[in-house]
């Protein structure tokens, strides 16, 4: 009897299989450190998650995952628990999302804008300057941002005073904390974050470009019918994997701009975990608190990636 | 070639992963891991190797120093010590933290006996109790005494140039403010800056209650039995509310500057580098440790303090800090024989006060010498000390291999620069032995368990980031914050409905009373 359509089309598939080792075996092996790397640094490793469930003596290693005392929920109990929970993930939600809408965007706008620049010259002058911030680390900008918005001299404040204005103590009040987040943000990331929409644009076909010309079109019609529905999939694909990162409301400003007057504001999971969980070697705790923020972010990158797809963009899978 | 190439490649990336053993001989000395307590200030290879080198010939022993680099020492320190490399040595501000149920330190109670000349320091220091535990166990070689650590300083050529004499140097409160206003307003004249800073404190309100609080409660910046036999918190004083009110008053008229409570210790250097401070009420040793650096930037600054202390209505105005938990801690897994070798470069280090004193700053004779020229004899026996012209061609070194056991030691040394003027921080460090100048704490001797504080009174982390946040907004003087007995009141009441502050009073109370045997 012969076989089923299906069954032959399964061992179609081991043949082509076993025929690629055969053919690529080299770099198969080449393969195989990375693939070690992954299994080994990021996969193995997520059986750490156990002691979020554990009173986990980090002294005791790997064995101590398995041997610690079982206390279930209680981690995440102790945290929901605590007054400040509901503020902790408010503050890192707004924070983020306030990020999102102003930096997302801002990104693209200046990919077009650089784009449109006919001079390589001075194009590659602004893309330079653009980019360098991304590589000050959190140190130094929040060194910079702290004497620019100092009351006693600051360069914000000196023209505030200038103007007539009482100086505004920006880093102490929560009224602005947030504000002076996001704009750190945006200073440091909007150069690196437009080159991956600038290299999109390059793909376009310039004939497109010149075809509008003739029909008419002005530079905002080339823009809003050619470039953005050109990279329109790698702005999807961005948006789904920085909606996965809603949660991360950027540790390392917060942390280094942050003080106890603006707790209020600019407290957030990773400083809270930071201060109860890993100063105190806490680690349980902070693990706890981890595992919570990973699960919102992976319904977040499912939803988004789901919503982009019936909105008819790529998605991620 | 290619097939040779991608062998190479995945070999190579195969033995980056894996760490390769390094095997020992029989005839190499006993290795110690130490992560010292100050962080790197700068020293060379050269200096580090100098160093290490000298412990080598003297002891036998090779010990590793495994400096951090002073961002996150808490955080990189706690990863070592849970990572794959033995720390044998550390140190820490509590000891009941790793141990109890993280369970990672060696007892040395029968250990103690080998390091008589160190531990002889701390015979007049209380000695072992603030690392002996209810069994008699000993978890640690103990690091903070008892001791005054918030001296106010002033800029004494910033009186002269208004015009003080010696014996009009303020030594009240009352005489400190009358100087920080007149400072303030003579900002531009006579010498003082135009910028001029009156008074810096640190970002911390604890700052400002261990320097001032004394004169304005029964107990200063420490904790106090109530009527009732509850031990509450130095917060809920009579008197801390008029305490915020004064602070809040200097800081409204410009005597604290407004950023204040965002500078870390960094700016708060800066600023003391800058010459513009008129009084500080900021002590860290990072700040006074560049004291020279300071004078040279600011020459002709000279300091004062009132080493009797300051007072306000005949109150001594500072407080002592309490000893804490803080030790020098050991592995629990480090071998019976490493902690021997380990003990013995201690004794090296302390049975010579030569020996420390080059451990800080280095070897004596290349970078520093006993100051015979002006002191003559009384230079060794007082261990007064100048820094020698050599030690600007030695390598770089300071403090790497400088184990510190505390005050004891550190009290122990005079230092002066090329003028004749006392290192900062030898005279800040001096000063800190002058418990007499200071409030005691109310429950000295007393070490509360702060990780069973954690664990009984759930709320516990919350009421102490809630008292951070909102004396802060008080002194501020937020909206809904403003600093009446009505607000203040309230504040408390909220402590105790939210933040579960009976308990946490009622928890302290158990531990205190089972410390006292009551």
């Amino acid at each position: 009897m012969g076989r089923s359509k299906q069954k032959q089309a399964v061992i179609n598939q081991k043949l082509t299989w076993k025929k690629s080792f055969k053919k690529y075996t080299w770099l198969y092996i080449l393969l195989i450190p990375g693939v070690l790397w992954y299994i080994l640094f990021k996969y193995l490793p997520m059986m750490g998650i156990v002691i979020a469930f554990e009173k986990y003596g980090p002294f005791t290693g790997v064995k101590g995952m398995f041997t610690a005392k079982w206390v279930g929920w209680y981690w995440f109990r102790k945290f929901f628990k605590s007054i400040y929970a509901e503020r902790l993930i408010r503050n890192s939600l707004v924070i983020s999302l306030k990020k999102l809408i102003v930096c997302f965007p801002s990104a693209i706008i200046l990919a077009i804008l650089l784009n449109a620049i006919p001079g390589t010259r001075y194009k590659k002058t602004i893309q330079t300057v653009s980019y360098l911030p991304h590589f000050l680390s959190a140190v130094v900008v929040a060194s910079i941002v702290r004497t620019i918005t100092s009351t006693d001299g600051g360069l914000i404040n000196l023209v505030i005073k200038a103007l007539g204005g009482e100086p505004v103590f920006f880093l102490g009040s929560n009224k602005y904390f947030q504000g002076v987040l996001v704009v750190t943000e945006l200073w440091k990331t909007i150069g690196w974050n437009s080159i991956i929409y600038l290299a999109a644009m390059t793909g376009i076909d310039p004939a497109l470009y010149e075809a509008a010309t003739v029909d008419g079109a002005n530079w905002h019609h080339k823009i809003w019918h050619i470039t953005l529905p050109a990279i329109a999939p790698i702005i999807s694909l961005m948006l789904i994997l920085r909606c996965g990162e809603l949660m991360n409301a950027g540790f390392e400003m917060t942390f280094n701009l942050y003080s106890a007057a603006v707790y209020e504001t600019g407290d957030i999971i990773d400083t809270y975990v930071y201060r109860e969980g890993l100063t105190n070697m806490n680690y349980s705790s902070a693990t706890a608190v981890n595992v919570f923020k990973s699960v919102v972010s992976l319904v977040l990158v499912l939803g988004s990636n789901f919503f982009a797809k019936r909105m008819g963009q790529e998605g991620i899978w | 070639m290619k097939k040779l190439f991608s062998l190479v490649m995945a070999l190579a990336m195969l033995a980056t992963m894996l760490a390769l053993p390094v095997w020992a001989s029989a005839d190499d000395p006993i290795v110690v891991n130490v992560i010292p307590e100050s962080s790197a200030t700068g020293t060379s290879a050269e200096g580090y190797k100098m160093m290490q080198d000298w412990i080598l010939e003297n002891t036998g022993v090779l010990v590793n120093a495994i400096v951090l680099d002073g961002t996150d020492d808490t955080n990189q320190k706690n990863a070592l010590l849970n990572g794959n490399t033995r720390i044998d040595v550390w140190w820490g501000s509590n000891w009941m933290l790793y141990g109890g149920d993280n369970d990672m330190l060696k007892n040395m109670k029968d250990f103690i006996d080998e390091i008589p000349y160190t531990m002889g320091y701390w015979e007049n220091y209380g000695g072992l109790m603030s690392v002996t535990d209810k069994n008699g166990d000993v978890w640690g070689l103990p690091r903070h005494c008892n001791r005054v650590f918030y001296h106010t300083f002033i800029r004494e050529d910033f009186m002269q140039a208004l015009g003080y004499t010696e014996d009009q140097y303020p030594r009240t409160m009352e005489q400190l403010e009358e100087y920080l206003y007149k400072v303030k307003d003579a900002a531009g004249t006579n010498g003082i800056p135009a910028d001029v800073i009156p008074l810096i404190t640190r970002n911390r309100m604890d700052d400002m209650e261990y320097h001032f609080l004394g004169g304005y409660t029964a107990y200063g910046r420490s904790n106090w039995q109530d009527e009732d036999g509850l031990i509450k918190p130095y917060y809920l004083q009579d008197g801390y509310l008029e305490f915020l009110q004064q602070m809040k008053k200097w800081r409204d008229d410009g005597i604290i500057l407004q950023d204040n409570v965002t500078w870390n210790v960094n700016t708060v250097r800066e600023m003391l580098a800058s010459g513009r401070v008129a009084a500080s009420s900021a002590y860290s040793t990072d700040l006074c440790n560049q004291y020279i650096n300071l004078r040279a930037n600011v020459p002709g600054a000279k300091w004062w303090t009132p080493v009797e202390g300051m007072t306000r209505n005949g109150e001594l105005m500072e407080s002592q800090i309490k000893g804490e938990p803080a030790a020098m801690m050991f592995n629990k897994k480090t071998p019976d024989e490493v902690v021997h070798a380990y003990l013995k470069v201690l004794e090296f280090l302390f049975s010579d006060w030569a020996n420390n004193y080059s451990a800080q700053v280095g070897l004596k004779g290349l970078y520093w010498d006993y100051d015979t020229e002006t002191y003559g004899e009384e230079a060794e026996k007082l261990h007064i000390v100048k820094t020698l012209d050599s030690a600007a061609e030695q390598p770089k070194y300071s403090k790497d291999f400088w184990f510190s056991i505390g005050l004891p030691t550190e009290a122990d040394c005079v230092m002066y620069d090329a003028d004749g003027v006392q290192n900062m921080q030898n005279e800040w460090i001096r000063h800190q032995g002058d418990i007499f100048s200071a409030k005691g704490a109310f429950d000295i001797g007393v070490y509360y368990n702060t990780v069973e504080l954690y664990d009984r009174v759930m709320m516990a982390s919350d009421l102490e980031t809630a008292i951070k946040e909102e004396t802060i907004k008080f002194f501020m003087g937020e909206p809904g914050y403003e600093l009446t007995e009505e607000n203040w009141n309230a504040f408390i009441q909220r402590l105790y409905d939210e933040f579960e502050l009976q308990e946490y009073c009622e928890e302290m109370t158990r531990q205190y009373n089972e410390a006292k045997g009551l």
